[in-house]
Parts: structure tokens; C-alpha cells; sequence
């Protein structure tokens, strides 16, 4: 899947390899009557356009997976994609899913360079899509949101709601319509899209069903990813020296705090010193392993557990869903 | 213009992988030797690799890439952390499977575990997650004409 996705990437950036190397800002143009026409009031920076290519790149990606899934067998599943591009001085992270890139500073507060896309974050968008597509809720699912989910002795009388367009409550008189289950239900890492999915962007998940039924959940779903930069060109070497990027899947980050991971990966990383050439090379293999081990915790009767509380909440978790 | 695709430090275990890119250092030689051209697939060679998938799952990466480090292998600093010893322990017992390094194209399947009753946490259906980082070859240094604010690592959004 890296090496279709860099196919993609690479026939995107050299696209705009032209402009990459000139000064812009870059304006469209058209050869229609008899000459060029310039477009000047659209300003198009170089950012733009590596971000555009990114987000291209992510779409092509999941269309091939698509293509793909119909094709091949065994071509299926989804995955949540964070990409870090180091481009001229920079880097640009793609987020797609509720997998996380977090800029680690020593002795500083980390800086997260993605934010996660689940059920939770994208509430109104998942909301206002199920509003303007009914036809895609199968006749199970509503895209009103309740305060306390309706239950048939509530019909006829007045249950707080508010509807894919609010943002506050109002009051309606309940009826047969409000028995059907929330497009987006739950809150947390618990929240799900159609009862069925945790995460709203990534790649794939074409073939994605609610469960014992045939309403699909990909048009709810989107590879469209958010993107970040990272200005590195302003720094030197030694400033830099300490800035470290810990990128992760959700594994890690939902038992390991943003500055959690950024004290491990300090710590172990001070365990190393610069005059023992055989093991300093090995010091960031060793911190990325110590994260991992970090949050799998420790293997006991129970199965893999972490020695702190954020360890049972996540054995908790895993067993309620 | 050519890419190339590495991963500097990961470690992947299980729904669990980590990604490690120093900045100052991306461009180092340890994290150089990673660097690996990236051919572009044409219709037969995907047909190819899609077809191995298909009737081997681990077949998706090319196993040529992949570089497999035993834990123990790194001499780790006991002093870092106690969970090394417990792991040298839990791997005598062969309660641990070898914890597998990936450094190529792609997250490295491990050995399955035994597990309680855990579920994805997304979804019920297993999902994989990808990370990927990309460095070009030939980083053209171009100023860019829109001004930043460069005192700390800025993140700007660009949606």
C-alpha cells in the first residue's frame, strides 16, 4: 500500500514540480481567445499546491483500494493514514483517521501536528450528510441527536432533541421517527458511526456493511486528510536537535498522553551516550520500542495489562465494545 | 524528481506502531542507509503483488525490505527500563513473540499473541494503520513567498 500510495504522490508532485522551483504566487490561465488569459485574483502558494497533491494523492489512494476490492480477492479493510512529507524546508503531515503525528520538544509541552478524526470530532459533518442523504440511513438510522435516546412509552410526548442544523435543544413531540437509532451514537472513543465504525477518514472500507444488513458505510466515511506544516527552515541543526516527531497509531495514543510519550522518548534517549557509538546509533530503535512496550504494558494473568489506571480503563474498553 | 520513501525508527507490535523521526537528524547517515528508491509499478508488477496478497497475506510487503531485529539484540540499557527484563523473561517463557522492526515499505505483521477478548477499538472489523514518510532527493530550496512566523515551529492548517 506505501509503495501504490508513493506512486501517487510522486505523479502529483511532479505535476507541480515546475512551480516548486519558481516563485509564486501562481495564477491559472487559459489560452481561449486567441491569447492567455490570467486569472490574478486567485493567489496560489506553494503550500497549496503540495497540500493540493496530498490530498489528491489520498483520494487516488483510496480509489485504487476501491478498484482494487472489486478485482482482487482478499483486497479489503480499511486502514487511518498519517503521511509526514519533508518538502523544501518543511513538513507537511496528512492526517486521515485518528492515528496522530505529535512534535516532541525536551523539556517543552509537545505539539500535536494532527487531530483525530472519529465520530466524535466529525459529529456535524456525518450529521448533516445522513440530514441531505436520508436514503443512505436505510430507513434505520436518524440524523437527529436526543438527549436521552427515546424509547417507545415516550411517543407522544415531549422529548428534548435537536436536529443535524442545531447546535442548542428544542423540544418535539416523539414519534415513530425518533425510535430509530442516531447516525453518530455514543461519545469518546465509544462513539460510532452507524453503530458500526470508530474512525470517519482513512483509506478503504468500501465493502463496509452495518452489521446483518446492507447499508454501507463508506459515503459517510472520507480519505480526505488535514493538513499540517511544520516550518523547519527558520531553525538550525542544533535547534532541531532536540525536536523530535512521534508519529503513532491509535494503540499507542489511546493509553499514552502527548507529553507521556514525550518523557519516555526523552528518557530513553538520555539513557544513551554519544561516546558509545555502537548503541547511540540504536537509541531512537530503542525509544520507539520503549513506547510500544510502554503502552502494550505487561503481560500477567489477565492478559496485557498496564500497571496504571489508563491500562484498565483500556481493558475496560476493549471489553464494553 | 525523484522520492524516496523511509522509515527513520519504527517499532510495531500488534494495533500498536511507532514512528520516531528526529529532525535534526533526518537526513543523518544512520537514517540515510533507509533510503530506498521507490519504482513505480506498472500494471503487471502490481497484478503481481496483488495476486501474492491475495493468497498469502504477509506477501503484501516485499520481504526483501524488511529488516527483522530481535529485542534482545539491541542490548538495551537495563537501566531504562524494567519492562526489558520482563520481556527477556516473557520470551524465555514464549509467552512474548519477538517484537519485529520494520525499516522498508510497510507495518510488519507480528506473530499473533494470546489475547483476551480484545477488539479493535474503532471497529469491529480488525483495521491496520499506515504511516508513512516521504523525503524527497533533491530538496529544492526555494523561498516560499508567503511570510511565516518562524520564532518556533509553527503549525498552520491548510484544509
Amino acid at each position: 500500500m506505501h509503495r501504490v500510495f508513493i506512486v501517487h504522490l510522486q505523479k502529483k508532485l511532479e505535476s507541480i514540480g515546475h512551480h516548486l522551483i519558481n516563485d509564486g504566487p501562481f495564477c491559472e490561465r487559459s489560452g481561449r481567445n486567441n491569447g492567455v488569459i490570467y486569472f490574478p485574483t486567485i493567489n496560489v502558494t506553494k503550500d497549496s499546491l503540495i497540500v493540493g497533491a496530498l490530498e489528491s494523492a489520498f483520494n487516488e489512494m483510496d480509489e485504487t483500494i476501491r478498484q482494487d476490492n472489486l478485482r482482487y480477492d482478499g483486497v479489503n479493510g480499511g486502514c487511518t493514514v498519517v503521511v509526514c512529507l519533508f518538502l523544501m524546508g518543511k513538513v507537511y503531515i496528512a492526517n486521515a483517521g485518528d492515528s496522530r503525528a505529535v512534535l516532541c520538544k525536551k523539556n517543552s509541552p509537545s505539539i500535536p501536528l494532527s487531530e483525530d478524526f472519529t465520530p466524535e470530532t466529525e459529529r456535524s459533518r456525518i450529521r448533516h450528510l445522513a440530514s441531505q442523504n436520508p436514503h443512505l440511513l436505510g430507513g434505520e438510522f436518524t440524523s437527529n441527536e436526543y438527549l436521552r435516546r427515546p424509547v417507545r412509552k415516550d411517543l407522544g410526548n415531549l422529548i428534548l432533541h435537536r436536529a443535524a442544523h442545531m447546535t442548542g435543544w428544542i423540544y418535539k413531540v416523539a414519534t415513530d421517527e425518533d425510535l430509530k437509532f442516531p447516525v453518530v451514537f455514543g461519545h469518546g472513543k465509544k462513539s460510532r458511526v452507524l453503530a458500526t465504525i470508530g474512525v470517519t477518514r482513512g483509506f478503504g472500507d468500501h465493502e463496509l456493511c452495518v452489521y446483518n444488513s446492507s447499508i454501507r458505510i463508506k459515503p459517510f466515511l472520507s480519505s480526505q486528510p488535514e493538513v499540517k506544516i511544520l516550518d523547519l527552515s527558520a531553525h538550525s541543526e542544533k535547534e532541531l536537535e532536540d525536536q523530535i516527531i512521534v508519529m503513532g497509531t491509535d494503540g499507542l495514543w489511546d493509553v499514552v498522553a502527548n507529553d507521556t510519550a514525550s518523557s519516555i522518548l526523552f528518557n530513553t534517549l538520555d539513557q544513551y551516550s554519544e561516546t558509545d557509538k555502537t548503541r547511540f546509533k540504536y537509541r531512537f530503535l530503542s525509544a520507539a520500542q520503549d513506547l510500544v512496550m510502554h503502552a502494550r504494558g505487561k503481560f500477567g494473568e489477565k492478559g496485557w495489562k498496564m500497571s496504571d489506571g489508563s491500562g484498565k480503563l483500556l481493558l475496560l474498553h476493549h471489553q464494553l465494545i | 524528481m525523484i522520492f524516496s520513501i523511509h522509515f527513520p525508527v519504527a517499532a510495531t507490535i500488534d494495533d500498536i506502531s511507532v514512528f520516531v523521526i528526529p529532525l535534526a537528524g533526518y537526513k543523518s547517515e544512520l537514517l540515510d542507509k533507509e533510503i530506498k528508491e521507490i519504482p513505480l509499478l506498472d500494471e503487471s508488477s502490481r497484478e503481481k503483488l496483488f495476486s501474492r496478497s491475495s493468497s498469502d497475506e504477509k506477501v503484501v510487503t516485499d520481504s526483501s525490505e524488511i529488516e527483522e531485529f530481535n529485542i534482545k539484540s539491541l542490548e538495551p540499557n537495563e537501566n531504562i527500563n524494567t519492562v526489558w527484563q520482563e520481556v527477556e523473561e516473557l520470551e524465555q517463557k514464549q509467552l512474548l513473540p519477538t517484537a519485529k522492526i520494520a525499516s522498508a515499505t510497510e507495518e510488519v505483521k507480528v506473530i499473533p499473541e494470546p489475547q483476551p477478548q480484545l477488539s479493535d477499538s474503532n471497529t469491529e472489523n480488525p483495521k491496520n494503520s499506515v504511516a508513512v514518510v516521504l523525503e524527497p532527493e533533491n530538496d529544492a530550496q526555494v523561498t516560499d513567498p508567503v511570510k511565516e512566523v518562524k520564532n518556533e515551529p509553527v503549525v498552520t492548517k491548510e484544509q
